[in-house]
């Protein structure tokens, strides 16, 4: 584990840093003005929201090497939602509806919040896939078609996200 | 010539996954296979009239905006498809047999 003044740096300089960067994005200018007000509401919030910040094992995005994955990953993704939204749009059009809807589950393999989410969320956004439920046991995912269904047993999300779990 | 060109193939494209979830909303027969159509063509229908808005800005402080709502699109719309869902999944009968499906 790093040095505890490391960790606290990251635990209020990157919710900060998010804040600001944010506040720049929608300000509609920089100037000395926006600059200042930004950096003081910004750091007002995080005091204020002290107890509610991440710490670094709660949020593996706050290390480099993770968010830099998660880059890749997200990269994979675009492809994936984009064939996502061709495959149904095929379905949708087809005239004679060729769906068969189901529930599946997948066991649980992620003790990490954060990476739970980024599951569902991917599951969501790929293929003919929802996610409906999460429990202690796994994922209720509701597949369209059975291919969708058949694609969830080696999916590279998973793959990926176990990878991501077990690089801790 | 060539940016009004990709702005015009951009927005059709949108246009038609909106169409598409539009469809599927209305064709497909339940709350679950109607959640796919519309999460699913809403995301790639959003994302490709805000991509072909970037583009008509060009490289601005404006597509910095947009680029921000497309991202707070992309999180929000899945997190809420698991909201109803499990709203749905909730206020019926379980099913009986669920298939496991994962890696051994």
């Amino acid at each position: 584990m790093s040095d505890p003044s490391e960790s606290k740096v990251k635990y209020y300089g990157i919710p900060f840093v998010l804040l600001f960067g944010f506040w720049l994005i929608l300000s509609p200018g920089i100037s000395a003005q926006t600059v200042f007000l930004g950096g003081a509401v910004s750091l007002l919030v995080v005091i204020y929201s002290k107890d509610l910040l991440f710490h670094e094992d709660e949020m593996p995005l706050y290390r480099l090497k993770h968010f830099l994955n998660m880059m890749h990953f997200i990269g994979i993704l675009l492809v994936e939602i984009v064939k996502a939204n061709i495959d149904v749009a095929k379905i949708v059009l087809n005239p004679a509806l060729p769906i068969k809807p189901q529930f599946i589950r997948v066991p649980m393999m992620l003790k990490n919040d954060m990476n739970k989410v980024i599951f569902g969320n991917s599951v969501t956004l790929t293929p003919g896939t929802l996610t409906v439920d999460i429990d202690e046991d796994g994922f209720i995912i509701h597949a369209l078609t059975d291919e969708a269904a058949e694609a969830m047993k080696d999916s590279f999300i998973e793959t990926w996200v176990v990878r991501q779990e077990e690089s801790e | 010539m060539i940016q009004n060109g990709l702005i015009v193939i951009l927005l059709v494209g949108g246009i038609f996954f909106f169409l598409v979830g539009t469809m599927g909303l209305l064709r497909l027969p339940d709350a679950f296979t109607r959640m796919h159509a519309t999460t699913k063509c809403d995301t790639l229908g959003a994302g490709l009239v805000l991509v072909a808005l970037i583009v008509h800005q060009g490289f601005h402080m404006i597509s910095l905006k947009l680029l921000v709502i497309l991202v707070f699109i992309w999180i929000t719309n899945p997190t809420a498809a698991h909201i109803i869902a499990k709203a749905a999944y909730h206020s019926q009968e379980k099913p009986s047999e669920v298939k496991v499906m994962g890696k051994e």
